[in-house]
């Protein structure tokens, strides 16, 4: 029996030893996983669609782009507001007579004063006499011929000059918050009543003169003084095309329109003496034509329409300007000189708030051809993430529905910014131009795609000697730029780019 | 983590014991008699099993183990040598049991028996693209989608076994009914991931219908990019995961030459509802590149935020359900004839169903008595859609002491790298009470 058990011990033993070891050795002791190196991914890099409403807007964003109706036609309109502006207190200013008392009621409106209406805020009212005694005199002073102060009264004053051993007298009567209207009541006059204040002896003043001064007014109406402000040498930034390195851009109706806003109540006129056009590449070009050297009278309130802002619109278009020469450069700068002037007699009106300004706008209807419209962009790169890759290898893929051809290219560069290896053959036809209809207005989309793969030397020296890659493209619209087309804001483009990296 | 690792590691390397198709010709041990496979009448009163350990493997087309190679003086599963070789369809299916002990009783015509076993499977069908997309990339499915499937049953239980058999006249049949109880599972219950490459520029397209199952396993907490796998200890202990199974058998003796046989085994299945976690995603997701209209004009992007909203999307919602998964069931039909005393063939013929794969199997044997200690036999089966399995068998009786050990793919003993089959059982059996059971019956049979 113990025999047995033996036998039978041992038995199990080598069964166990036999299966440990055939299922160790089947399964075996496997210390990892080895995935091996074929591992090829592709994926998307960038899809994105841009309307040409954005690629109008990301030329520069002080522009805004219409899209005119009924069927979308595309306006390229750059705004500069405010280029000159003026206000009343600047712009007009208020006659300051000096009047010669020459009785105790003297007319002041017949002598110089021939505004009709003066509204105060604040001003003074200067007298200057001699005192024919050497004692103490009372004097009062009052302005008669129409309503004078906030109440209704007239404004009068009584004064008590104390003889200190002088009789000449000086000082002012406050004008704050004074109205003077003259119209209606038999002009503005000016009435004293001197006396001894010893004897109530009434007394002339001679000489005796009164001024006003520090006039700070409301509204004034009347005879006001005719002015001329200069407007000095000066520059309209449009750099509308800011990211355009050169080429050729014609628009068949470009115009420039100034408007000039005005709530001031007199005759004025603007003359601008030169307007000139400054292109990319520093040519000058001098705008000729209606507008130019010649007063143009500015719209401007009546008295029925005080506080009413008037606007004056000047369009320099093909019709009145050389303006289609001066833009196909592509403008950068519009360099103007003038003047605004009042014109007539100054009569008019004007309150504390009347303004004068002029605003321009470029509007650039996109009714054009276009030939080697250039964008080149630097950019710092590193490529260092692609070193333990066998290969990359890009996909470009377009759609376009914008009736341009763009030739692009992408250049790999060091630190020197010399390029020497490309991701195109020369500059490959990235954006295919489509077909365009009578009105210049494409009607298909053109699909376009482009694969470049990088591998063994070549990748080994891209991935390591690229540092800043140059991107550049070529914009010419259908035909080599021989077709006028029209941009819609139903024009798109979309840009694909996908990536295969060998892992 | 390492719980997770271990655990992992345990069901992915073990295998259960496949019904053998050599067993299905052995007569004389009664640990393979069991009440549902009647042909095999117990000749003694009472048999004691003594520890009995199987394991089988099969996978399609090659195992594991044809891909392993040394790198830094170190075994690594090589991929990319795997999934070059990969197929439209694959699987691995291994199962491995310990039967440490178990008891047959038998009185007259009628007969008991009790055991358990302690068993582990995994089941893992893959089609190409589970394996292609993550080795070679994506690359090659540009301008398709590549359906990724794999479906996953992994787990392990315990098995107490009950059966009772008859014999009538001519015909003997039995049932085992067996308590299942679960010890950890893995499974999937959907496993749809779609991955669709446009041919334009790349843009990709995911569509997932997951639902991974989990009972006894480490939660696994996804959020956004990071993964964290919570602590917490295995446990072999019994559980609240319930199951039943079922195998039928029947015989028919035809006379003393010929006996037929036709069984099913592990009809039934086990209700998981211990620390389950239910991992769910549903997602359609499209990658199509980054708008840098955004960036020109003035917005920026964060790629980081790009990528959290990427996985956002993807993480999977966690439940705790339970869930059901069932048995493996297989089918047998076998025909065994008593040339002489020395001398018994037999024919076996098997249907295995994994999930919704069915793998069928034929087997012819020979067996043939050495001495009153030994017998040896071979087998030549077809199966797996492979004819180079030559399997070998051998028993010892020493007094009440049995023996034996089988396989029916002895060749892969020796060649594992080129094998995608192998199966092999071992074990003992004490034997007390000889009924000279070939004197009852109408002869001896396999």
């Amino acid at each position: 029996m113990k025999n047995t058990q033996s036998n039978l011990l041992l038995a199990l033993v080598l069964v166990s030893i036999l299966f440990s070891s055939c299922s160790k050795t089947f399964f075996g002791d496997v210390n990892g996983i080895e995935s091996g190196n074929s591992q090829d991914v592709a994926f998307p890099l960038v899809n994105s669609r841009f309307t040409s409403r954005d690629l109008l807007l990301g030329l520069n964003n002080l522009t805004t782009v219409e899209a005119l109706p009924p069927d979308g036609r595309l306006v390229l309109v750059f705004n500069q507001p405010n280029v000159f502006s003026r206000n009343a207190s600047d712009a007009v200013n208020l006659p300051l007579p000096t009047f010669n008392v020459t009785d105790t009621l003297t007319n002041l409106s017949a002598a110089s004063l021939a505004i009709t209406e003066l509204r105060l805020n604040n001003g003074q009212l200067y007298y200057d006499f001699i005192s024919p005694v050497t004692e103490d005199i009372n004097v009062q002073m009052q302005l008669i011929g129409g309503t004078y102060t906030t109440t209704g009264a007239p404004l009068k004053v009584n004064l008590n000059f104390p003889y200190t051993g002088s009789t000449h007298f000086t000082g002012s009567i406050s004008l704050a918050n004074t109205r003077v209207l003259t119209s209606g009541f038999g002009g503005l006059q000016f009435r004293y009543d001197a006396r001894k204040v010893s004897d109530n002896t009434r007394l002339t003043l001679s000489p005796f003169s009164l001024s006003f001064q520090s006039l700070d007014y409301t509204y004034a109406q009347g005879g006001l003084l005719v002015f001329t402000y200069p407007v000095p040498l000066d520059t309209i930034q449009f750099d509308a095309f800011r990211t355009l390195r050169g080429g050729e851009l014609y628009l068949e109706n470009p115009s420039i329109e100034l408007k000039i806003q005005n709530t001031i109540g007199l005759p004025i006129g603007i003359k601008l003496d030169s307007l000139l056009v400054r292109d990319k590449l520093g040519n000058v070009t001098l705008m000729t034509g209606s507008y130019v050297n010649q007063v143009v009278p500015i719209n401007y309130p009546s008295l029925s329409e005080i506080g009413v802002r008037k606007t004056t619109t000047m369009v320099f278009d093909n019709s009145n300007t050389n303006i289609s020469q001066a833009i196909t450069g592509l403008p950068q700068e519009i360099y103007y000189t003038g003047d605004v002037a009042s014109t007539g007699l100054g009569q008019g009106h004007v309150t504390d708030s009347s303004y004068i300004s002029i605003d321009v706008a470029m509007r650039l209807p996109f009714r054009c051809w276009s030939r080697n419209l250039l964008i080149v962009d630097t950019f710092d790169v590193d490529l260092t993430p692609f070193t333990d890759y066998r290969f990359f290898e890009f996909k470009t893929a377009t759609e376009n529905r914008v009736p341009a051809d763009v030739y692009g290219q992408i250049y790999f560069t060091g630190d020197d910014l010399v390029p020497f290896d490309s991701l195109f053959v020369g500059d490959d036809r990235v954006f295919v131009s489509p077909p365009v209809d009578a009105n210049g207005r494409a009607s298909t989309s053109m699909y376009k795609s482009i694969s470049t793969r990088f591998e063994g030397a070549r990748k080994l020296d891209v991935q390591s000697r690229t540092t800043h890659i140059i991107v550049q493209g070529k914009a010419t619209s259908l035909n080599n730029g021989n077709t006028i087309v029209e941009l819609y804001d139903d024009n798109d483009f979309y840009y694909r780019l996908g990536l295969k990296v060998g892992l | 983590m390492r719980n997770l690792l271990l655990a992992a590691s345990l069901l992915l390397t073990a295998s259960l014991s496949a019904q053998n198709l050599t067993s299905y010709m052995l007569n004389d041990i009664d640990g393979f008699n069991t009440p549902a496979m009647p042909q095999f009448l117990p000749k003694y009163s009472l048999s004691v099993h003594l520890p009995t350990l199987g394991m089988s493997n099969t996978s399609q087309p090659l195992n594991p183990r044809a891909y392993y190679a040394q790198k830094d003086g170190k075994t690594v599963l090589d991929l990319e040598a795997l999934a070059g070789d990969v197929k439209d369809n694959n699987f691995i299916y291994n199962r491995y049991a310990l039967s440490p002990v178990g008891v047959t009783w038998r009185k007259n015509n009628f007969y008991l028996s009790l055991g358990y076993s302690f068993k582990e499977y995994l089941y893992l069908d893959y089609n190409r693209a589970a394996v292609e997309v993550p080795v070679f990339g994506n690359a090659n499915y540009v301008g398709k989608t590549a359906q990724l499937r794999a479906t996953l049953d992994a787990g392990a239980y315990h098995d107490i076994a009950f059966g009772l058999g008859y014999q009538f006249d001519k015909w003997t049949i039995g049932a085992n009914i067996h308590y299942l109880n679960g010890i950890a599972n893995a499974s999937t219950a959907q496993n749809q991931i779609d991955l669709t490459t446009n041919s334009d520029i790349y843009q990709l397209t995911l569509a997932t219908d997951l639902r991974v199952n989990t009972s006894n396993l480490p939660e696994v907490i996804i959020d956004s990019l990071n993964v964290q796998v919570q602590d917490q200890k295995m446990s072999f202990g019994l559980s609240n995961n319930h199951g039943v199974a079922l195998d039928l058998g029947i015989t028919y003796r035809m006379n003393d030459k010929w006996t037929f046989y036709a069984g099913l085994q592990d009809l039934g299945g086990i209700y998981w509802r211990n620390n389950t976690n239910n991992y769910t995603s549903k997602t359609n997701l499209q990658f199509n590149g980054i708008d840098v209209t955004r960036v020109i004009f003035g917005d920026t992007i964060s790629v980081q935020s790009l990528l959290d909203s990427f996985a956002l999307t993807l993480n999977p919602t966690t439940t705790k359900e339970s869930y059901m998964t069932n048995l493996s069931p297989q089918a047998t039909f076998s025909a065994n004839y008593n040339y002489n005393s020395k001398w018994n063939f037999g024919a076996v013929a098997a249907v295995n169903i994994y999930n919704t794969r069915v793998i069928p199997a034929v087997a012819l044997g020979a067996r043939y008595t050495i001495n009153k200690h030994f017998k040896v036999g071979a087998t030549y089966a077809y199966k797996n859609l492979r004819a180079d399995n030559l399997g070998l068998n051998v028993t010892a009786n020493f007094g009440p002491v049995q023996l034996f050990a089988l396989s029916d793919n002895v060749i892969n003993l020796f060649r594992f790298d080129k094998g995608n089959m192998f199966h092999a059982q071992a074990g003992a059996n004490l034997y007390f009470g000889n009924l000279n059971i070939d004197k009852i019956v109408t002869g001896r049979y396999f």
